[in-house]
Order: structure tokens, then sequence, then C-alpha cells
């Protein structure tokens, strides 16, 4: 065999072992274009979110800038959020059940109804569930262990709301197609100490996408509200 | 981006559908009339309706597994002639082979015979979508439909160059390559060249002896084609295979 089939041998190889790889190099590619499609992180008026119509979230991926999303439905036990980009991310109880729009789509997350978060019981509680994505995985397994720790602080348009914070540890129960470090992570979730509503939250989907950063900036305006905490219209969060 | 721009965004965004649909909807008063059988129940249009609009009165009615929704035109251009064209392309090569091959064809001949068979309308069936997003909200034309809605489906479906077509339960995180494992090839199973249909009509070529393909998980409820290899009796092979597709992707299951 010459140098020259040998190289071209050896490119052929490269090749093949790059496109096995493919739907994962999408995966990133996806989040890497959407990292750097908004511009900066969007700020409203305790008034704006106080008068709105509408309930809003703030919601972050990753390092990218920070967006509002407003509750457009609420269906099925479902809170759907929609971004002024034509993107939506639905919530049960919290937690992240769907996105549309976001590149690697979340399209379905089973045994909902069982989840913690829903009952509201998390001290050594455990839960299983299974993922579909949108770039091809299908039934990807996880497993999640709770645990509560009351006595949390969380500060908004400079009060102190007191919160009980949910850890969930979730590990990836489902072989892996492709070799990789990150099978296991923590999702955070800070409940109003009075009410057990999500005020806000980090919830990680799957392994190797980076982290959601949720703000239901009208509950905390209601949490506010309701303990007779006075805040100035154009005091921003 | 200030208040008032966010509002006006996210309004536009829920709304543009409803606004597109009304000023259409003004302009296209005509006799035209739109019937979409969901499931079991037929619903009637007398203006021409939009995806959302369909779905409005069934989407709320169950937790739809909006991937594996799928939508067909029952009054366009008939299937029929190209079903006959592979039933008889089936018998014809049956009558000159072996008791082996002879069981296949005609097991499969038996198969398509028994198949229901419409146009696939090929976009994307959402009920979320179609309402944030205008473009994912396409307008009926004049005709009939079948609308068929699923919850997460709990099988996987092949059919091709096996003794007879199986439905198999769907695994989770499962790849075709371990599925493919289960099934009875038949000798002239073509496993380089598998085609996956998947729920929403698209096709995907995959192969079990190619190891870069091996890990395709199929979606849950796609219909998975084991091709003849074509080198068995040629050209013949190859238009039944592409018939095969063909009807796959339009068969109403």
């Amino acid at each position: 065999m010459t140098i020259k089939k040998v190289k071209l041998l050896a490119v052929l190889v490269c090749v093949s072992l790059l496109s096995a790889c493919a739907g994962t190099y999408r995966t990133y590619y996806e989040m890497f274009k959407l990292a750097l499609s908004t511009p900066e992180d969007v700020s409203l008026t305790y008034s704006a979110i106080a008068e709105a119509p509408y309930d809003f979230m703030y919601l972050r991926q990753g390092e990218k800038p920070r967006v509002a999303l407003a509750l457009a439905f609420i269906e099925q036990q479902q809170f759907k959020w929609v971004s002024g980009e034509q993107e939506m991310v639905v919530t049960e109880s919290g937690r992240i059940v769907r996105t549309l729009g976001l590149g690697n789509d979340l399209l379905f997350l089973s045994n909902r109804q069982a989840d913690p978060l829903k009952q509201g019981a998390f001290r050594g509680t455990q839960w299983r569930t299974a993922a579909d994505w949108q770039l091809g995985e299908y039934g990807t397994e996880l497993r999640s262990t709770f645990s509560e720790h009351h006595n949390y602080q969380l500060t908004y348009f400079n009060h102190v709301l007191p919160t009980v914070l949910v850890i969930e540890q979730v590990a990836i129960d489902t072989k892996p197609r492709f070799w990789r470090f990150d099978g296991s992570w923590q999702n955070l979730y800070w409940l109003d100490a009075q009410t057990g509503r999500v005020l806000q939250s980090r919830q990680q989907l799957t392994a190797g996408q980076a982290s959601y950063e949720l703000v239901y900036v009208s509950e905390v305006v209601r949490a506010l509200k309701r303990r007779g905490l006075v805040v100035a219209g154009d005091e921003q969060l | 981006m200030s208040i008032k721009e966010f509002f006006l965004l996210t309004l536009l965004a829920v709304a543009t559908t409803d606004l597109t649909a009304m000023e259409q909807s003004d302009a296209l008063t005509t006799d035209a009339k739109v019937e979409v059988r969901v499931n079991s129940t037929l619903y009637a249009f007398e203006q021409l309706p939009t995806l959302a609009e369909v779905l409005e009165p069934v989407a709320l009615k169950q937790q739809w597994y909006w991937p594996a929704s799928k939508l067909f035109r029952l009054n366009t251009v008939s299937l029929e002639p190209q079903r006959q064209v592979l039933l008889t392309k089936l018998q014809h090569i049956a009558s000159n082979s072996t008791p082996e091959q002879q069981n296949v064809l005609l097991a499969l001949q038996a198969e398509v015979s028994g198949w229901q068979l419409a146009e696939r309308v090929l976009i994307t069936v959402d009920y979320d979508l179609a309402r944030i997003a205008p473009a994912k909200n396409p307008r009926f034309t004049p005709g009939t439909y079948q609308l068929l809605l699923n919850e997460r489906p709990s099988y996987l479906s092949f059919v091709g160059a096996i003794s007879s077509s199986v439905r198999l339960a769907y695994q989770p995180a499962t790849s075709l390559n371990e599925y493919i494992k289960n099934i009875r090839l038949s000798s002239f199973a073509d496993t380089a060249n598998l085609y996956v249909v998947k729920p929403n009509g698209e096709v995907v070529k995959a192969g079990v002896q190619l190891w870069q393909s091996s890990q395709l998980q199929p979606e849950p409820g796609a219909m998975v084609i084991i091709p003849f290899q074509v080198g068995w009796l040629s050209d013949e092979m190859a238009e039944i295979n592409e018939l095969l597709i063909t009807l796959a992707v339009n068969r109403v299951y």
C-alpha cells in the first residue's frame, strides 16, 4: 500500500468517527448558536410586573442573557410561557417538561404525575422519568433523589423572602449513546416558605446541556404583596 | 428591550396567528369546505380553517404526543395504482422463487393489501407550535382529511424482507441495531440499507451493518422498512423497495 493510500484511509477513518458523533455535535452547535442570539439581560420594573395582564418569568439558558417569557396558556396543569421570538417553555409545578424552538427541544417527559414537585414531598423522595429529545434520543431514563433545606433567604426588590431549597440529584440510568463524563447533576428549586410555590429554580434537563435559570417574577411580586412589603414602582429586578 | 417592546413582541407571537386567520378568512369566504376526521370524529368547516383551528376542539382532550401526529388528505390522487404495481411485482417474483422467498414475498403482499392508503401531508402537527409560530399554522385547502392523534406510541413496526411483518414493544433508548436482533430476517434482507419512516412521515436511511448508523434510536411509533437486496433480482427488487417506502409513508395507521 502506498503512502498516499494510507493517508486516504486515515482521512476516511477520521470522517467516519466524526460522523458517528454528529448528533452530539449538532446539539452543542445549536446551544452555541442560541447562546449568541440575544444581546442583553431583560429587566422589568416592579410596577410593570405587578400591573401586567400576564404572568412573567425570567429565563437564562447557560451563559446567555436573561430573557422574559409571558404566560400565554394554562392548560392540562401546564403553564406555557412564550418568548417574543416564538419559543415556548412548558412547566409543571415549576419543572420544565417541554420546550419548543430552543434547538434540541425536550419533546416529552414521562411519569409527571408522580413528580415530587407536584406532590410537595421531598425528604428522601425518589422519582424516575424518561425524556424524549428532538435530535434523536428517545426514552432517556433519569433517576432523581430529593432533599429539602429550610431557612434559605432570597432577596428580590431589596426585600428578603424566606424559602425552602429543594435539591434534586439527577442521574442518567440509560446507557449513553456516546461516552461522557457528566452522567449526574443537581437541580435546585427555591419554594416560597409560605405557599410552597416555586419562586426560582436552576434546572439542567439532560447531560451535557447548559442549565436553565428560572425566576417566576410574577409569583415573587405576589409573595411580596402577601407579606405586605412595599416596593417602589420603578424598582427593577 | 423596553417593557413596551417586550409586550408587543410577546403579544405578536401569540396573536399573529389569529390575526392572520381573521384577515384571510374574510377574503376566503368561498363555498369550499373542509372536512377533517380527527381519529374517529368528523369535523366540518365552512371556511378554510388553520391548523390551530382544526386542532382546537380536540387538542386538550388528551395528552397527545405531537411528534406522532399524522395528517392525510383523502380526496386526492389515489395510491391504488402504485399498490397494484407492487402487488403484481411481488406475485410475479414469488412465482419464480424458492419456497423461503415465496413465503416472504407473499406475506408482504398480504400485508400491503390490507393497508389503508392516503396522501400524506408532510407538515408538523403541533397545537402549541401552531399557536405561537404563524409559519407552523398553515391554512387547509378545500378537501377531506384524516388527522391521527396519538398518545406516545408504545410500539415499532417492521415490514419488508422478513418472514412476516411484526410490531415490537418500544424499548426506551434502544438502538435500531438492538431491535433488529429480535427480527427474523430473510436471507435476502438488505440490512445495510434500512429505512426508518418516522411518525411525521420523514424517511431516514440507516443500516445496522454500518457501525456509524447503528446507534440510531427509532422514534416511538416509527415504521422500519427492511428492503430486499437489490442484487437478488436487480432492478425489479429496487422498484419493489421504492414502492414499499412510498406506500409506507402514505399508510394511514
